[in-house]
């Protein structure tokens, strides 16, 4: 079994990052989908007399496509974490998620509380709130504050722990190099 | 039917009743109305079904007089012509357009109003335009957001339709009536390059044809309709000197004079008293489904006590510069951040990060403009935008030069003149709706380039290239007569917007094809006896 050790914040960062590209892709494609096989969910009227007339949504399929794109994000990162130990970028860098003291994956119970710290709705509470002055904006102040105090508190842990890692009972470990594990004499 | 003039063997005579030259506006109206007649109708179109750089080329030509931009831009060389990039904008001239005016020389039509109704009724039609009707009465209804409120009448606002975007390419939205009339020929590929007479030099008797793999035929009629454009029927005309030193129709030296445009540019601001006016009137927008939209004009009452000519008032929003100091920039960052709610609306809720929806990126993609209005937040200021009826000027003129095309054929120049009766118009009427919009508590005008003489930087046609062969009863003053028929010609006509002799406020093409349905009765009333 390959040596592990506590996965470092850029490396994490680093699958975050690639994991999000690939989900927002995967949800794009699906929506987008379902928006060409039906009337598409946002209407864009350049030509509207007012600005406000700009847009218009249909609001019974603004909320099919919330539960769309969370249930698609919740999947590809759940599923995965519950059965296989990461994410698939995770995985791509040789990281795992297992379970705080204990070295199985994450329950799956354990996986939707990690989920759901990683990925508030903030996109959908801006959106349903659309209308109301200064929420969108509070909504995305509050996520950016959000996402440094789970990068402050990862790095500043002594077991990588951030505040997600806490709420949820989870640890991110990285596999080393065999050679850097005194393997020397294994030439 | 449709025929290549690559393929019609070198040398031939091909004949017909009749051979309009041009299928844009005026040729393909023509050639539709026409049609089913008991004539031999033969169209010659330069280019092809699609837009072709190397036929394109031969429209290339210089400009020597005020600054008018790539001279070819304007037009189009391919079935359809210059409609293939037409912004489909549709209003009738009004009565007051073909009147002389007082101490501006050159004004007025042979042809009054009434004469041409019934034409403007079925050009209409042949755009599919859904009404006759374009009084305010009838556009600023209560589906129509409202027209700015004047308390006066000097300024008012007018509409122009517009044609749907399927049906603006005559060539295209009209090319299976085309296919189908058993006695119309249109001849793709077919190049005119000199239209030959007989010896009295008074009656034509056939156009030489060519096209640019070097076939050359000629075509025989009992009669010729030029349909060229305003600059390439002068420059036909020009050409064809072989029995007229001068050029056919130009014993009087008019022919490819009075070149006359809607000169447009940025003429001034408007600065609105309160924040984001409606302004919904003065952009594309629908009602009952048709599209239209609005513009500012002086009122013809006050252009005739005046001694102006029309001037039309676009509007247009205006968003400044962005910010390049920290506390604009500051309260720029704010102004997005208040409106973050509204775009919120375009991202796909529930993802992990803000995803636009596809149709959004489409219409971004498509109209960065409208896109970064959207996004901006407050309008500043609303540009106004002139389009000007431009004064009859002899010395404003299509004149050929020495360079050839591939064809051999004289190149032209455009020696574009404007005079003072325009910029007067300019500064008058702007001044006149600075009171007005002042008066109404609309905001005020700032007017841009105030009594200074010459024409400001961004001055530039509006793409509307009319009148080098201007029509008047007097064979001294225009190069047809109001039947459209060249003076001193027995059988070769005109059709087209150079046949114009003031430009009107309106835009030119349902005149244009208003003209052509009116020459076609003619000729099918007058081949026929």
């Amino acid at each position: 079994m390959a040596a592990e050790s506590l996965a470092g914040v850029t490396r994490r960062v680093l699958a975050w990052v690639l994991d999000v590209a690939v989900v927002a892709a995967l949800i794009f494609v699906v929506v987008g989908a379902v928006d060409e096989l039906l009337e598409p969910t946002v209407g864009v009227h350049p030509d509207a007399a007012t600005l406000e007339d700009v847009l218009s949504a249909d609001e019974g399929r603004v909320a099919v496509n919330a539960v769309l794109a969370a249930g698609l994000s919740a999947c590809y990162f759940v599923v995965p974490w519950a059965l296989v130990g990461g994410s698939p970028a995770q995985l791509a860098l040789r990281m795992r998620v297992r379970g705080s003291g204990s070295d199985a994956s994450l329950t799956v119970g354990r996986a939707l509380v990690r989920w759901i710290l990683l990925f508030p709705p903030f996109a959908t509470v801006s959106a349903l709130a659309a209308g109301v002055p200064y929420i969108g904006a509070l909504a995305w102040g509050i996520a950016v504050v959000w996402y440094l105090v789970l990068l402050v508190t990862t790095a500043r842990s002594d077991t990588k722990q951030g505040l997600h890692d806490r709420l949820a009972g989870s640890v991110v470990l990285a596999r080393r190099p065999a050679a850097a594990h005194g393997g020397a004499g294994v030439r | 039917m449709f025929a290549d003039a690559r393929s019609v063997p070198r040398g031939t005579n091909l004949t017909a009743d009749v051979c309009v030259i041009g299928a844009g506006a005026a040729g393909i109206t023509l050639a539709l109305e026409l049609a089913g007649s008991p004539l031999r109708v033969i169209v010659l179109e330069s280019g092809g079904f699609e837009f072709d750089a190397e036929t394109q080329a031969l429209y290339d030509g210089r400009s020597i007089g005020v600054p008018y931009g790539d001279l070819d831009l304007p037009r189009l060389r391919y079935l359809g012509g210059t409609t293939n990039h037409w912004a489909g904008e549709c209003r009738p001239f009004e009565e007051a357009d073909f009147e002389a005016r007082e101490g501006i020389p050159y004004t007025g039509w042979p042809l009054k109003k009434p004469d041409l109704d019934p034409f403007y009724a079925r050009a209409v039609e042949v755009v599919r335009l859904p009404t006759h009707d374009w009084s305010l009465g009838h556009w600023a209804s209560e589906d129509s957001p409202p027209p700015l409120p004047l308390r006066s009448d000097r300024i008012v606002s007018r509409v122009v339709q517009e044609v749907e975007p399927d049906i603006r390419p005559l060539g295209e939205s009209y090319r299976e009536e085309l296919r189908a009339a058993p006695n119309v020929t249109v001849l793709l590929h077919a190049n005119v390059t000199a239209i030959e007479t007989d010896r009295s030099g008074r009656t034509v008797t056939s156009v030489e044809a060519a096209t640019l793999g070097g076939n050359r035929f000629s075509v025989a009629a009992e009669t010729f309709v030029l349909a060229t454009g305003a600059v390439e029927n002068a420059r036909l005309l020009l050409v064809s000197n072989d029995r007229q030193p001068n050029g056919l129709g130009n014993q009087n030296g008019l022919v490819g004079r009075f070149f006359l445009e809607h000169p447009r540019f940025l003429a001034g601001y408007l600065v609105p008293s309160g924040a984001d006016p409606n302004l919904g009137f003065y952009r594309d927008h629908r009602v009952d489904g048709h599209l239209f939209t609005g513009f500012l004009a002086s009122a013809k009452e006050f252009q005739l006590a005046e001694g102006l000519l029309d001037l039309q008032i676009r509007l247009e929003l205006d968003y400044g510069d962005a910010p390049d100091d920290a506390a604009g920039f500051a309260r720029h960052l704010m102004a997005l951040a208040g409106d973050i709610d509204s775009w919120q609306e375009l991202t796909i809720p529930g993802a992990p990060v803000p995803i636009p929806y596809l149709d959004v990126i489409r219409e971004a993609l498509e109209d960065p403009e409208d896109t970064y209005v959207y996004l901006r937040g407050d309008i500043d200021a609303i540009g106004l935008t002139t389009r000007i009826e431009q004064a009859p000027n002899p010395a404003s003129r299509i004149v050929l030069v020495r360079e050839r095309d591939d064809l051999g054929m004289h190149r032209v120049a455009l020696d574009w003149r404007l005079s003072d009766v325009d910029r007067r118009n300019v500064q008058q009427t702007l001044e006149l709706l600075g009171a007005e919009i002042g008066r109404a508590g609309i905001g005020r005008v700032r007017i841009l380039h105030p009594n200074e003489p010459g024409w400001p930087d961004d001055l530039n046609g509006g793409q509307h290239q009319m009148g080098t062969t201007r029509m008047s009863d007097d064979p001294k003053q225009g190069v047809v007569d109001r039947q459209c028929r060249v003076h001193g010609m027995s059988n070769l006509f005109v059709a087209g917007s150079s046949v114009f002799p003031t430009p009107g406020g309106a835009t030119p093409t349902l005149m244009i094809i208003a003209l052509a349905i009116r020459l076609a009765d003619r000729l099918k009333a007058t081949m026929a006896r």
